[in-house]
């Protein structure tokens, strides 16, 4: 077909679901994508295919041919291109009206402003060892305010969950849950190929949780560290902590002290306690 | 680009663990009919060619329109006014090089029925609520070849589902007749016990009268709607587990929480 029917045309049907306003919203959105593997690519699908504006895909990985069991971007045809600009291709196929920005380099500290600045929301759909890019992107996430939406899957059991760019208290409580919960090398067994006797499946859940976790562990501290430093009320030095002697360090950026030390100083009660 | 095609292997490695080998090897002998090829029915297609299914009986007699590309795969700008079949079988030859796929092209019709079903390990119908007749004329066509028929059907946020064993409660036994108004109704009770949000049965004999056969749909419901049904046909048949609903149980997905639960659907002569 040589020329493309209207937007309202290719969206008629979502109306109903959505009031003509939303859909108007759902035009204007931007969403940002981390990822355009498992995760990735069908949250692209589906959004092009709800009729957002824009769409920036982030990924430095090319597909390979064990990736089309389960990848939307994934074709014979498309081995060894970037995974970004496949999924791109796939997004232009559905509509000329959402706009796919690629990140073939992935998402790095030289781009990652660039990748977040304007959008509406952001999917992290990295890989699960990707630690590193994950604590980057919440963190550049978090300092502009935005949603951060994620999910895993193990086996059987998947995981979704989202991460409030204000939600300080949430995001402890779940380090507390990860670590009430055995370290995620225990579990092992979730792992295609792993043993898998014993366990039940109900006993996994909880399970596949510490796995997600993992990553908010590696994430969240980064910038609950951060806005400890930044903010107007710096933790005054303990004196009882045996620290690197960097200043303003109170023992935090070099691990030596814990929580326990800071909260049991008499000054540092202060900090967040007028009496 | 690489220029060899990668083998069967290569291709779905990572699916054992999830299965295995034995059991990919019996997907790979899969032959699974899938009448309809719209919302639901090429989701389907598409999942079980990742899973790496052997044959397909694709059968659509429509093309795709603009209005269909909010929802459905395989529904791209350049395939507008291509057979949905056609157009869902040339799309899976980019994921299993080994995928034989029949394309019935004119759609189902007493004719062509059980050469559709032949040799099929399970029936998908993905067909539309409109098409009731047809729909039962496929059922009983599988239930002689005693051929068990996974229904999925979407009715605003809610997703309905339910394997049909051939030697148990058919679902005409749940509609009473073949023809007219009340056998739509009733077929719409039959799959959704419950009734989405705000929905009154008064809502839908008004819907029937006025000959109302679009509905608002987007592309989360049928996904999702897609996923339960491959899951649970692929477990049926390589894993010999049980189906999550067969009916008259009715399994119900609310798309707007995820939350699933089972009903029974009501019988016409209580």
């Amino acid at each position: 077909m040589s020329e493309a029917p209207a937007y309202e045309e290719l969206f008629a049907r979502n109306l109903g679901i959505f009031t003509p306003e939303q859909q108007e919203r759902i035009r204007s959105l931007k969403v940002a994508i981390a990822g355009c593997g498992g995760l990735g690519a069908p949250c692209a699908v589906l959004l092009a295919r709800m009729g957002v504006g824009e769409l920036r895909l982030a990924d430095p990985e090319v597909f390979e041919p064990s990736n089309v069991n389960r990848q939307w971007g994934a074709y014979l045809d498309t081995i060894g291109v970037n995974k970004a600009a496949a999924t791109a291709a796939e997004v232009a196929r559905i509509t000329p009206y959402t706009r796919a920005v690629v990140f073939d380099e992935g998402v790095t500290v030289q781009n990652v402003a660039r990748f977040l600045d304007g959008v509406d929301a952001v999917i992290d759909g990295t890989e699960f060892f990707a630690f590193a890019v994950q604590a980057l992107l919440h963190t550049a996430a978090r300092q502009r305010g935005l949603w951060v939406y994620s999910a895993q899957g193990a086996m059987e059991i998947h995981t979704l969950f989202a991460f409030d760019p204000a939600g300080g208290g949430r995001h402890q409580r779940l380090v507390r849950a990860q670590r009430s919960c055995a370290h995620p090398a225990r579990d092992r067994g979730l792992l295609p190929g792993a043993p898998r006797g014993g366990d039940t499946r109900c006993a996994r859940r909880p399970a596949a949780g510490a796995f997600a976790l993992d990553r908010i562990v590696v994430a969240i501290p980064v910038a609950g560290r951060r806005a400890r430093h930044l903010g107007p009320h710096r933790p005054p030095r303990a004196r009882s902590v045996a620290c690197c002697g960097l200043p303003r360090c109170h023992g935090l950026r070099c691990g030596r002290a814990s929580v326990r030390t800071h909260a049991a100083s008499p000054a540092a009660g202060r900090v967040g306690d007028p009496r | 680009m690489s220029g060899t095609v990668p083998t069967y292997e290569e291709i779905f490695s990572r699916n054992l663990g999830i299965f295995t080998p034995e059991q990919q090897e019996r997907i790979r002998g899969l032959r699974i009919a899938i009448a309809g090829c719209g919302g639901l029915g090429a989701p389907v297609a598409h999942l079980l060619a990742r899973l790496g299914v052997g044959r397909l009986h694709l059968a659509d007699p429509e093309v795709f329109e603009a209005s269909n590309i909010n929802r459905q795969w395989a529904a791209y700008v350049d395939t507008l006014g291509m057979n949905k079949a056609a157009a869902v079988a040339a799309e899976l030859q980019r994921i299993n090089p080994d995928m034989s796929v029949s394309v019935f092209s004119d759609g189902l019709s007493d004719e062509n029925l059980a050469a559709f079903l032949d040799g099929a390990d399970a029936c998908i119908d993905a067909l539309e609520f409109f098409e009731l007749e047809l729909e039962l004329q496929l059922h009983e066509a599988a239930r002689r070849q005693r051929q068990w028929v996974f229904v999925a059907q979407g009715f605003l946020e809610l997703n309905s589902g339910f394997a049909i064993d051939p030697l148990g409660v058919q679902f005409l036994d749940r509609i009473g007749s073949v023809g007219g108004y009340t056998a739509i109704l009733r077929a719409v009770q039959a799959c959704f016990p419950v009734l989405p949000e705000g929905v009154t049965v008064s809502d839908i004999e008004e819907s029937i009268t006025k000959g109302v056969t679009s509905l608002p749909s987007w592309c989360v419901q049928p996904v999702l709607d897609a996923a339960m049904v491959v899951s649970d046909v692929v477990s049926f048949l390589v894993k010999d587990s049980r189906p999550l609903a067969t009916f008259p149980r009715v399994r119900i997905q609310d798309t707007s929480t995820f939350a699933v639960s089972y009903r029974e659907a009501p019988d016409p002569h209580d």
